[in-house]
């Protein structure tokens, strides 16, 4: 009887902790990446949504950050620093059809995005827009920004 | 569709989107946005999971004069929602994450109800007057 209590102690011990670890594996996890905004899709790569959206980030891209959220569509938010120079070039590789625009109206999509992300767009005067760029499926939306310098603000959100 | 705290967020975020673009417009006779994208953010997961991305339009015009002067306008949003298929890349649905999937519905699966019939592609629609 006296080796019993033991055991059932252990058994319980381990239920506990086993009934533990169940209920934080069942919370949401955070994106492992340290690029990701909190909230982002904990499964989808920076890799794979730059694929699945068709964008191509330069080679001197830095400051990169980036979301996605899974809903009835799925969203991809990505901004980055790069030099104004390697803008066309990026455009170009990420099959972007569309011309960038300075307008009254800068794209929508970009602009909802900037609000969740604290991206600040009113603090560039100067930007310019491409609103609605069609990729098959994916909808996309661009703005770019001088931030000082040779040194541009990238801004990009998608819809697939 | 209950209106929770978060379901207003979503709801705000449309209208901060359409104040912007109105205060960008205004002053003109008449003015529109054109349909232009916007979504709805994952606040509410009755918006997102409905809606998420949709297309709307602001069409307005500046009526009276002096001090009488006013700004009017129209909102419209619209919405497709199709169900897809297997070929169009879309990820497969995962509940409650796809790490961990207690469900797992492949991209396949998903079209075929509509192919079937079990599922219905759906318009979403609606309109609002702002000013008189």
């Amino acid at each position: 009887m006296g080796a019993v209590r033991p055991m059932v102690r252990v058994l319980v011990g381990l239920c506990v902790a086993g009934a533990i670890l169940a209920g934080c594996s069942l919370t949401e996890q955070p994106n492992p990446d340290p690029r990701a905004y909190p909230g982002s899709a904990p499964d989808v790569t920076l890799e794979k949504a730059l694929n699945d959206n068709g964008i191509k980030l330069p080679e001197d891209a830095g400051g990169v950050r980036f979301a996605v959220e899974i809903g009835a569509d799925e969203s991809f938010d990505l901004t980055f620093d790069t030099e104004c120079g390697t803008v066309p070039q990026f455009l170009k590789e990420s099959s972007i059809k569309g011309s960038l625009e300075s307008s009254v109206l800068l794209p929508s999509l970009v602009e909802t995005a900037g609000r969740e992300h604290d991206w600040k767009l009113e603090s560039y005067p100067g930007a310019r827009g491409i609103e609605d760029d069609r990729l098959g499926s994916v909808n996309r939306s661009v703005i770019i920004a001088k931030a000082g310098g040779t040194s541009c603000k990238v801004f990009v959100s998608a819809l697939r | 569709m209950p209106a929770s705290r978060s379901s207003w967020r979503s709801a705000i975020r449309l209208q901060q989107q359409v104040e912007a673009d109105v205060k960008r417009l205004k002053g003109n006779a008449t003015f529109t946005t054109g349909w232009r994208t916007t979504r709805t953010g994952n606040g509410d997961a009755n918006w997102f999971l409905a809606l998420n991305g949709f297309q709307y339009r602001v069409t307005g015009s500046t009526v009276g004069s002096g001090a009488d002067k006013k700004t009017e306008y129209w909102v419209q949003v619209y919405k497709r929602y199709n169900w897809g298929t297997d070929s169009e890349g879309r990820d497969d649905v995962y509940w409650p994450r796809k790490s961990l999937p207690a469900i797992h519905v492949r991209q396949a699966d998903w079209a075929r109800l509509n192919t079937v019939g079990l599922a219905r592609d759906y318009d979403t629609s609606g309109s609002a007057f702002f000013g008189g």
